[in-house]
């Protein structure tokens, strides 16, 4: 399991989308701990899931995921 | 094809992080089973040898020769799955290496070596300690058998490696090849 940065921004586009962690899980065909423990920085999704999440709340993979420095 | 549609329908996704999960709890669990199934064949077959001292008789069971068979399959079916797919290890460091990592293998091959030494003198001296009585275990004469036989095991290992290795960067060749 990875101890990354907390992905704070994914939880912020979630949250604006009124979507709770569950109804996201569902959308992208993950579980709700999936969900959770990538928003804490405990797990590093693949490029598919990335994907699939950024499609879900409309957002592009920069915004959601990547890392400056 | 219908019924494993169905199926698979009913079942729905599969999550990816418990997949790599399972995967891995799967993995550690393969390991011990296959490490407990060759302290038990290695002291199946020691006291059937050690009984044969007595009985002039070495007698294996059908069982023991079942899994050591199946034990055998096993790992085969592993390694040419692993080749076939062109890894190496699962270290970058060694997989992407052009030379044969002789250091690391080698590494590899003497502990695998000493496991067999400890292996052969625990078991040889537990089944001589069963059959013959404590006053006849020879650990001595057990150890230089398990060291001679811990050496072999060794070299063996080494050249398993080295094979493993040739045919899976022929094999990482070809799927270069192959995507170009």
């Amino acid at each position: 399991m990875d101890t990354g940065k907390k992905n704070v921004r994914l939880k912020i586009a979630r949250v604006e989308a009124d979507m709770s962690q569950a109804q996201l899980a569902a959308e992208v065909g993950a579980t709700r701990q999936t969900i959770g423990l990538i928003e804490v920085g405990n797990y590093n999704p693949s490029l598919k899931l990335c994907t699939a999440i950024c499609k879900t709340l409309g957002k592009t993979l920069d915004e959601l995921f990547w890392e400056e420095g | 094809m219908k019924l494993i549609d169905g199926w698979k329908q009913y079942f729905g996704e599969k999550d990816e992080r418990e997949y790599a999960e399972m995967n891995r709890i799967y993995k550690t669990g393969f390991l011990m089973l296959i490490g407990g199934l060759c302290v038990y064949l290695y002291y199946s077959l020691t006291l059937a040898q050690v009984r044969s001292v007595v009985t002039d008789e070495m007698v294996i069971d059908g069982s023991t020769l079942f899994i050591l068979a199946l034990l055998l399959i096993t790992c085969l079916v592993c390694t040419i799955m692993q080749v076939r797919k062109g890894i190496v290890d699962e270290h970058v460091r060694f997989s992407d290496a052009e030379v044969f990592p002789s250091g690391y293998f080698g590494l590899v091959s003497s502990v695998m070596g000493v496991a067999v030494v400890i292996l052969f003198m625990l078991c040889r001296g537990v089944a001589e300690a069963q059959v013959l009585g404590m006053n006849q275990v020879h650990w001595l004469v057990n150890l230089a058998m398990g060291v001679g036989t811990g050496i072999f095991t060794s070299f063996l290992a080494y050249l398993v490696f080295y094979c493993i290795f040739r045919a899976a960067k022929s094999r990482q060749k070809k799927m270069a090849g192959g995507q170009r």
